[in-house]
């Protein structure tokens, strides 16, 4: 999954941590399918962020994929 | 569902019987056909379908006795339509056009006809035109018989050459001036020399008949009336020689078309009699409605004697009723979807389910009804669809061939209503037992949760011997997805956990719920909120219909619920409204388009029925099932729930309030189970947070609009972002991000610090679960 | 998101569809249902050790490769792209990948106990040749498998034809068709399986992981960061996926 940010762009912090967020496995899941994602998360404790264009367009679409019915 | 059960089924739809005219004529003619052609000022057409049936149109549209009148739907209205008249605009146009033959290769048999009358003349005709060489003895001098004697201004000579000059081109040999019966034309001989013998030679030489070819009078000529073959072996015989004096000429061709398939059959050494079909006049069992058709006079011709002009044929043929049923067809959107008429639907039903593999062409069909039964209503022969398309459905599941994502959308919906996340039954706060239990039911508390608990709260005030409240799911989706399993599954849950309340009598807010229910245990004490409402006494609140008018919606899983019909009418009175009663009620109601899970399955379709439906009244809509209000208010109708007008909530924002979403109905449902356990109940519900204080710029506000998000939901994010300090921060903005996932949704909100407040600055949401 | 700096760009690649890096790339090979369905396939054919399977449209021959080393068969692979082959044989050189057209097999009559064909029919120009061939190369009682993309609303077939598609769905079936196809070709249908909710989790997961493939297949668009939809043509059509077994008769 990726979008038109750079890596170099990256201004999310993970306030707990204090760590800069980076590229990283995920699995997301709806309605009993699962997919590994690339997307951000930090890299201690594993939180994962999700942009809003991201959230309201491929997520979006994956999930109207998925409740084709 | 067998084989026979399906012929059963099929023969309910009479919609592919003949029209009375065509029934009532002895040889058939497709009326309808011809009046369309006449319609459209296609003449050609007209005739080539009468002399499809006729083989002398020409002398048929001049002399016909019409018995197709007796039958005409327009006889109950006015006068019947004009049929010859039709016809013979059709032959006047069109009679003198060459008529091309296109002749099989010549057979060996022969075949001899006594009498070149109209049922003689008919079997050659059509003997010839099969390629069979044809003799015709006459005893006079020309062709025509009887209708000779009509005169010339009746039936000019002139038409009768024209049809009888398909002879010219057929292998008929005409021996005029040849008396049958005796000498060198003797019954035997011919019958020696050709195959079969057809003997029409009218009612005048019956006796003559008798004796030529018994060989002696008291030994009678017998025709047998279903295959008119006589007791002479390979001898056939008919027309006004078998019908007698009363003649008509479209008897004697029926006779002569009678006799021709007897002879073929006979010729090929098949059976006579069997499966024939119907010959002959009969009565068409075809149903009409002709309420609504306007009266109006049959067209005469201009001049008596002459025939229409293009436009008197016009207007006559435009009184046509062009007679069908459809009954069912003209009422259902889901029916008239497919093109066809419940005859041809039962067919491809069955068809698709005899297919042990492959993708079923009709699975869309099969899932798409909403099991109503207003076809079965409206049915002149009660066929209904809906056992068809549910036996269907629950033979696909049985064997593994139901598309799990027709109904996986309901089926999961309905899992989560019957989860720990909404079930719930407990006696009435402060009680241990319970005279009576409320089922509100899933979709109501999904759209109204605080009415389940306001009418709740209501209920436990005036129930004497408690009330108790069961949440949770009656199983429709289920019984409609064809899980018949997991429908008695559920059903079996629900009295499990009424047995847990003493088996108290069960009071259901949702239409749904009671059908399923009475279904599912037929021995159920159980009574509508409604008519329960209106016999003891609605909350008191002020009334404030003051007389305006509302049109009531009858849910159509009621449809026979008499009872509930009747308590809802009296609700909305009691309310100061007056009742506005739709078109098709009560037992004739329709769907709302979500019944039997037909949104799901064709949202199209769905579509278009709620859509018919808003269509019938410019008064706001009131329903008494929630489902049906969201469908309705889906498409911009303005439409109450009941439970508005006792809550006196019939402004605007509730007539036009938008169904919520999925999620959002699920959100709701865990929501009221947590507020009235805590609220009600007194009970500590952990997964709460503790509330913040949000600040909401407008624009976020309508954003939430748009994304259906709730300030709940933010707040939930906040607290939850706040409390363990999972939160990103934007380095720029120095605001911060976090989400929360309560239910199915996960929602994100972007927010800084406002004082003791937090302020909003955006928020989004999706349905893909993080799961790590 | 960029997430690796030294892959290659795959809307400037100058290959074709199939040899694109962002197919290549994929471990599973790029078919719905993945390696798990053939497996399910090959196991309802019933098909013995040592018996010889080709597949068609084998792309790099990971499929070939792996029923040979889990089920011993003697496999045979056919694609039309030499990059393909080449790549296959690179990997695993005792692999046997030939160049071929679906509409000649490169196999003599009678000569496979099974043949194969997983979402590689729809690629193809016309279906009926090269079932012709497969059953030429089948012999007596061999099974055809195969697995492909069909439109669940065959109305909508003639709108997707029209739009600039490449891939699978610009060939998908209509059921029906198919099968008299197949009848007429002279095949037993066996088996049907609907597998719709692979299809859906496989076009899942091109959202969500692979941009370029879901513009070309799904979105008719080969300009990157363009496509945000799947065509409304598509999602009318309602595109499902299938498996058959069928019988040389």
């Amino acid at each position: 999954m990726k979008d038109n940010t750079a890596q170099s762009d990256m201004n999310i912090i993970c306030v707990k941590c204090n760590a800069v967020l980076t590229i990283g496995k995920v699995t997301l899941a709806y309605m009993g399918n699962s997919f590994p994602v690339d997307l951000y998360k930090c890299p201690q404790c594993g939180l994962v962020y999700i942009p809003e264009d991201l959230a309201l367009g491929k997520m979006n679409m994956a999930e109207k994929a998925l409740e084709d019915k | 569902m067998d084989q026979e059960r399906l012929y059963e089924l099929e023969s309910m739809c009479i919609q592919e019987c003949p029209p009375g005219c065509t029934a009532g004529c002895p040889v058939h003619v497709d009326v309808r056909g011809i009046v369309t052609a006449v319609r459209k000022g296609d003449y050609p057409a007209g005739f080539a379908i009468l002399r499809k049936t006729v083989p002398f149109p020409g002398i048929i549209s001049r002399i016909c006795t019409e018995p197709c009148k007796n039958s005409c739907k327009r006889n109950e209205l006015d006068e019947s339509i004009e049929v010859r008249q039709l016809e013979r605009s059709c032959s006047d146009k069109c009679g003198s056009a060459e008529q091309k033959i296109l002749l099989p290769p010549l057979k060996s048999q022969k075949i001899a006809v006594i009498g070149a009358g109209l049922s003689g003349l008919t079997v050659a005709a059509d003997m010839a035109g099969k390629g069979f060489p044809v003799a015709i003895f006459e005893a006079g001098n020309g062709i025509g018989g009887s209708i000779l004697e009509f005169s010339e201004e009746i039936l000019p000579r002139g038409l009768m050459e024209s049809d009888f000059s398909i002879f010219d081109k057929l292998p008929v040999e005409i021996k005029l001036n040849a008396a049958a019966g005796k000498d060198e034309l003797s019954l035997e001989l011919i019958s020696n020399e050709y195959d079969a013998v057809y003997i029409g030679t009218g009612y005048e030489s019956r006796t003559a008949a008798d004796s030529w070819f018994s060989g002696t009078p008291e030994k009678r000529l017998v025709i047998d009336s279903g295959t008119l073959l006589t007791n002479i072996p390979k001898v056939f015989a008919g027309g006004s020689l078998r019908t007698g004096e009363s003649r008509t000429a479209v008897d004697s061709i029926s006779d002569g078309k009678i006799a021709a398939n007897s002879i073929n059959r006979f010729l090929q050494n098949a059976s006579l009699t069997a499966s024939r079909g119907k010959e002959g006049s009969y009565n068409s069992i075809l149903y009409t409605d002709i309420s609504g058709v306007k009266t109006s006079p049959a067209v005469k011709a201009y001049e008596t004697g002459r025939g229409y002009s293009e436009d008197e044929a016009r207007r006559e043929a435009e009184r046509c009723i062009l007679c069908q049923c459809l009954e069912c067809v003209k009422k259902c959107e889901y029916l008239a979807n497919y093109k066809a008429y419940p005859k041809k639907y039962v067919r491809e039903v069955y068809n698709n389910l005899s297919i042990v593999m492959g993708i079923h062409h009709a699975n869309r069909m099969i899932n798409s009804c909403a099991l109503c039964g207003l076809c079965k209503e409206l049915c002149p022969n009660s066929l209904d669809m809906g056992e068809v398309c549910i036996d269907a459905r629950r033979l696909m599941v049985d064997r593994g061939k139901m598309p799990p994502s027709t109904h996986d959308f309901p089926l999961r919906d309905m899992a989560f209503s019957n989860s720990e996340s909404f079930l719930l039954s407990k006696h009435q706060p402060g009680m241990n037992s319970s005279s009576i239990v409320f089922f509100p039911g899933c979709q109501l508390g999904a759209t109204y949760p605080s009415y389940v608990k306001k009418i709740y709260e209501f209920l436990c005030e005036k129930t004497e011997g408690g009330i108790g409240l069961m949440l949770g799911c009656c199983g429709a989706p289920a019984f409609w997805g064809g899980q018949q399993k997991l429908f008695e599954d559920t059903i079996s849950g629900f009295s499990e956990r009424l047995k847990s309340l003493g088996n108290p009598s069960v009071v259901t807010a949702c239409p749904s719920c009671s059908y399923m229910l009475k279904l599912g245990i037929p021995d159920l004490k159980i009574e509508s909120l409604w008519s329960y409402l209106d016999r003891t006494g609605l909350p008191e609140i002020s009334r404030n219909g003051s007389g305006r008018k509302l049109a009531v919606h009858d849910s159509c899983v009621s449809r026979y619920d008499k009872d509930l019909h009747e308590s809802v009418r009296s609700i909305i009175r009691k309310s100061g409204f007056e009742v506005e009663e739709l078109p098709g009620n009560r037992e004739k109601t329709t769907c709302c388009g979500y019944g039997g899970l037909m949104i799901y399955a064709d949202r199209e379709v769905a579509r278009r029925v709620i859509g018919r439906r808003i269509n019938e009244s410019e008064s706001d809509y009131i329903s008494y099932c929630s489902m049906c209000r969201d469908n309705f208010a889906s498409q911009g109708k303005r439409s109450y729930h009941i439970l508005d007008l006792i809550f006196s909530e019939t402004d605007d924002s509730s007539a036009t309030m938008k169904m919520p979403g999925l999620s959002q109905r699920q959100e709701s449902r865990a929501r009221l189970k947590t507020s009235l356990l805590r609220e009600l109940w007194g009970e500590e519900v952990k997964d709460e947070l503790p509330e913040v204080k949000l600040t909401i710029p407008e624009r976020v506000q309508s954003i939430m609009e748009d994304r259906m998000i709730l300030a709940s939901d933010i707040s939930k994010v906040v607290a939850y972002a706040e409390n363990t300090g999972n939160r990103f921060k934007n380095t720029l903005t120095g605001n911060y991000i976090a989400y929360f996932q309560p239910q199915r949704v996960t929602y994100w909100v972007e927010y800084s610090p406002d004082g003791d407040s937090f302020l909003i600055h955006n928020t989004y949401s999706h349905r893909l679960e993080i799961t790590d | 998101m960029k997430t690796v700096c030294c892959r290659p760009d795959p809307y400037t690649e100058n290959r074709n569809l199939y040899e694109n890096s962002s197919f290549t790339a994929l471990p599973g090979g790029i078919r719905p249902g993945g390696i798990s369905l053939t497996e399910h396939l090959v196991e309802l054919c019933g098909f013995n050790k040592g018996d010889f399977i080709a597949d068609i449209g084998c792309g790099y021959g990971l499929t070939a490769e792996h029923l040979r080393r889990k089920y011993n068969f003697e496999t045979a692979g056919v694609d039309l792209s030499e990059f393909l082959l080449k790549a296959g044989t690179d990997r695993v050189p005792d692999l046997r990948l030939i160049k071929g057209k679906g509409e000649s097999l490169p196999f003599r009559n009678y000569s496979f106990n099974g043949v194969i064909a997983e979402c590689s029919l729809s690629v193809m120009d016309d279906p009926a040749p090269v079932l012709n061939e497969i059953f030429r190369i089948l012999k007596p009682g061999g099974k055809f498998a195969m697995s492909d993309v069909c439109l669940r609303r065959p109305e909508f077939a003639e709108s997707i034809r029209k739009l600039p598609l490449k891939g699978c769905l610009a060939g998908a079936f209509i059921y029906d068709e198919l099968v008299s196809i197949l009848a007429d070709t002279g095949f037993n249908l066996l088996v049907h399986e609907e597998h719709s909710n692979l299809w859906k989790e496989f076009v899942a997961n091109l959202i969500l992981n692979n941009d370029y493939i879901c513009d070309i297949i799904l979105c008719g668009c080969s300009v990157p960061g363009k496509s945000s939809i799947m065509m409304p043509e598509i999602v009318k059509a309602r595109p499902g996926y299938f498996s058959i077994v069928a019988e040389k008769r």
